[in-house]
């Protein structure tokens, strides 16, 4: 017989670790506005397609494609269209929550008219990658926005309708440092921060907050980082919480870390905001505003 | 002088939109997604802008069997069919991330006769599918088995899950014949893994002679028929036999429960196997490599706490898990099944609790002696506790309470959880349907 208390001394704990890698966005690492977009089946064919040529195409210059074309995606993605019955409440998920936050203030209306993308992409479900990951969410060049699950539309959802907002945010955001360059010195705020090609994803967010960042994927580059910041200010009920507030009386290191994160975030989002105002003319206070009081 | 590109293009798509829009009918279609899945059976009517399609898949409460979105032909690669909204083909493509190899567009390849076939485009990894379309009689709507669709999903909702899709498991049983046939139906892709055929109708009856089967086919419902692609063949007790098909005819919510403490209100569906006469398909929790999980006399199973699930799949040690709420310093839970100790049970079930300070105790909970049979395990708790230090005031109540809830009803099915250099088991409890991950 064995000694049993030897013998429980040995028990081994294993964790079983199962799942799916899930990676939002996936910004192209080299964006310009000049790149052509995509062309689909630019034909009006039924009631759905009279009301975006009306409302999106002829008002905005704004194509919506929700009928599949395999070139809206890359070659090794896998993607699906979405159902039919579900675009119209996505475009007036759009409508709400993106178009009218910004011309509803001021000299926001021109600031839209003048970078919206050329084209939204609806896609029914994830973008499924031939590596075995997931991407939530999507744009090329700026020129394209790519919606993706549109097929589990919810207005009830705060999950689904705060992925789908960071997304249109953060893309729609790169308009402005890719026209009007990214506020001066920007870069140079957590220089040591940025992680290399494609390694952003092995960071927590409580690290990416310690670097001084709103998420592991802002660490990506300046370019994200200046988009990740715009859209968590919009889309982020407890963004002065979470990112710019410090924690009082802090009594660990990681704590102490923490508050030096905020103070770098606080900088990078006072030199957003200025800048924003400066070459766009529009307050991105004033969008917050209005976003946040439709959440 | 040939015509421009632009008017042989137009010509082409006009010619392939008309042939598609042409039969009375519509196509008939028997579509399937790969070599190795079953087949999904499919009418399809185009019009100018739109296919109504029906099918027989009956996931999402039914929603492909009869839906209509619209459709283009492209001049690409060839002529592409493309389904340019969702439907039961984009469905199929998505399932498994997007692996399984259904697919949504199609290459024209040409007309054989009537007949119209394509090649799909989507295929990865996979050797490209063909499909053909034949225009449809009259009556080959009268084909489609739905009821059978619909009927075995409601076979789904018993069995483990946690970490896993879930593949329910039945037993069939031959009534004349007094034989058995377990095996895993994949309602979704259609596929059915034939596990192992039996004397009798019960596998913990101690004369339970069996054979193990190795057999995968996948099936087509049609005409009120499961029929297999690949007929299953099999020697058992000096008998034997081929089964092509099951003729379904009722089904029921009589059947045996595989909780002992519930009334017979499990999916049972009846029919006839040609050749065999009566057939009657009931859930079972047989595990093949579940079998494997016995007793050892060195070690207690042991797995961390966090691998304890309910029936819906969230961990006890989530907020508002009962383990988290009662035993939130518990790191890992033991089982110990037939254990040579000195001081401590032989067969008891309970969990390692670990303080601030880093010192762990052990508090234990014994269940009577037993064995596997088959893959199930009787585990009958009693009132008899171990303790490796004093215990707080509560934990002996608490470790009652938690696991009578893991063990309620008695009656645990063993099955493998294939993790790489482990050996791990997953023990289902179907009154409650929570599930317990042991490592050995």
């Amino acid at each position: 017989m064995i000694k049993d208390e030897d013998k429980l001394m040995k028990i081994r704990l294993i964790y079983i670790l199962t799942g799916l890698f899930l990676i939002f966005s996936g910004c192209y690492q080299e964006e310009t506005l000049d790149v052509p977009v995509n062309q689909g089946p630019e034909v009006i064919r039924n009631e759905l397609d009279k009301y975006i040529d009306e409302n999106f195409t002829t008002e905005f210059g704004m194509a919506i494609r929700y009928r599949f074309v395999d070139r809206y995606v890359g070659p090794t993605q896998r993607v699906t269209p979405p159902r039919l019955e579900v675009v119209r409440p996505m475009l007036d998920f759009i409508d709400e929550f993106w178009i009218d936050p910004y011309v509803s203030v001021e000299n926001g209306e021109d600031f839209f008219r003048m970078h919206v993308p050329a084209e939204i992409v609806l896609l029914g479900g994830l973008i499924y990658n031939d590596d075995g990951t997931v991407t939530l969410g999507t744009a090329d060049a700026g020129a394209q926005i790519t919606f993706t699950d549109v097929n589990s539309v919810d207005f009830d959802d705060s999950d689904w309708i705060l992925r789908q907002l960071q997304t249109v945010y953060h893309e729609f955001a790169h308009v402005v440092h890719q026209k009007y360059k990214l506020p001066n010195a920007f870069e140079t705020i957590t220089p040591q921060g940025y992680t290399s090609a494609g390694a952003w994803f092995t960071l927590s967010d409580e690290e990416a907050l310690q670097r001084g960042f709103v998420s592991p994927y802002a660490t990506s580059s300046p370019n994200e980082d200046f988009a990740e910041v715009v859209a968590h200010f919009l889309f982020e009920e407890n963004f002065y919480e979470f990112y710019i507030d410090t924690e009082p009386d802090c009594i660990t290191q990681d704590c102490d870390q923490r508050n030096e994160g905020r103070v770098y975030i606080n900088q990078k989002l006072n030199s957003i905001l200025a800048h924003y105002e400066k070459v766009t003319g529009v307050k991105l206070e004033d969008v917050r505003e209005q976003v946040q009081s439709k959440l | 002088m040939l015509p421009s590109v632009e008017e042989r293009v137009t010509e082409a798509v006009t010619n392939l939109r008309t042939e598609l829009t042409a039969p009375a009918n519509g196509w008939r279609l028997e579509y399937q997604p790969t070599s190795a899945s079953g087949i999904f059976y499919m009418i399809l009517k185009f019009d100018e802008d739109e296919v109504h399609i029906q099918s027989d898949v009956a996931d999402n409460s039914g929603e492909f069997f009869d839906h209509t979105i619209p459709w283009r032909v492209d001049n690409a690669l060839g002529l592409e069919l493309i389904y340019e909204t969702y439907g039961v083909f984009h469905y199929l493509f998505e399932l498994d991330g997007a692996t399984f190899g259904a697919e949504f567009e199609w290459t024209f390849v040409g007309k054989v006769g009537d007949d119209l076939v394509f090649r799909s485009i989507s295929d990865l990894n996979f050797t490209p599918s063909t499909i053909t379309l034949t225009p449809a009689a009259p009556n080959d709507d009268n084909k489609f088995s739905r009821d059978i669709a619909a009927n075995l999903n409601e076979f789904v909702s018993i069995g483990p899950k946690a970490l896993e899709v879930q593949i329910p498991k039945q037993q069939i049983i031959l009534e004349d014949a007094d034989i058995s046939v377990y095996w895993s139906l994949d309602a979704t892709k259609r596929v059915i893994t034939s596990i192992l055929a039996g004397t009798g109708s019960d596998f913990e009856d101690p004369n339970f002679e069996a054979v193990i089967l190795n057999h995968q086919s996948g099936y087509i419902l049609q005409n009120g028929n499961l029929e297999l692609l690949v007929p299953l063949q099999f020697s058992l007790a000096g008998g034997g036999y081929t089964i092509e098909a099951i003729n379904f005819s009722e089904f029921t919510n009589t059947g045996p429960n595989l909780c002992t403490l519930s009334p017979d209100n499990g999916p049972l569906y009846t029919g006839q196997i040609g050749g065999f006469g009566s057939a009657s398909m009931i859930s079972s929790l047989f595990d093949l490599e579940g079998a494997a999980f016995l007793p050892i006399p060195d070690f207690p199973y042991s797995v961390n706490s966090l691998f304890i699930f309910d029936e819906s799949g969230n961990s006890l040690t989530d907020e508002g898990g009962i383990i988290a709420e009662r035993f939130p310093e518990a790191t890992g839970f033991l089982f110990y099944y037939g254990f040579e100790s000195d001081t401590q049970p032989s067969n008891a079930v309970g969990f390692i609790l670990e303080d601030e300070l880093g010192n762990s105790e052990i508090i234990l909970r014994e269940f009577e002696p037993t064995t596997t049979i088959g893959n199930m395990v009787k585990v009958i708790l009693n009132n008899n506790y171990y303790f490796s230090s004093t215990p707080g005031p509560d934990d002996q109540v608490n470790l009652e309470e938690i696991t009578n809830l893991l063990f309620e009803g008695g009656d645990m099915y063993a099955s493998d959880f294939p993790v790489e250099g482990l050996i791990v088991f997953k023990l289902f409890n179907p009154c409650n349907q929570h599930e317990v991950f042991l490592v050995q």
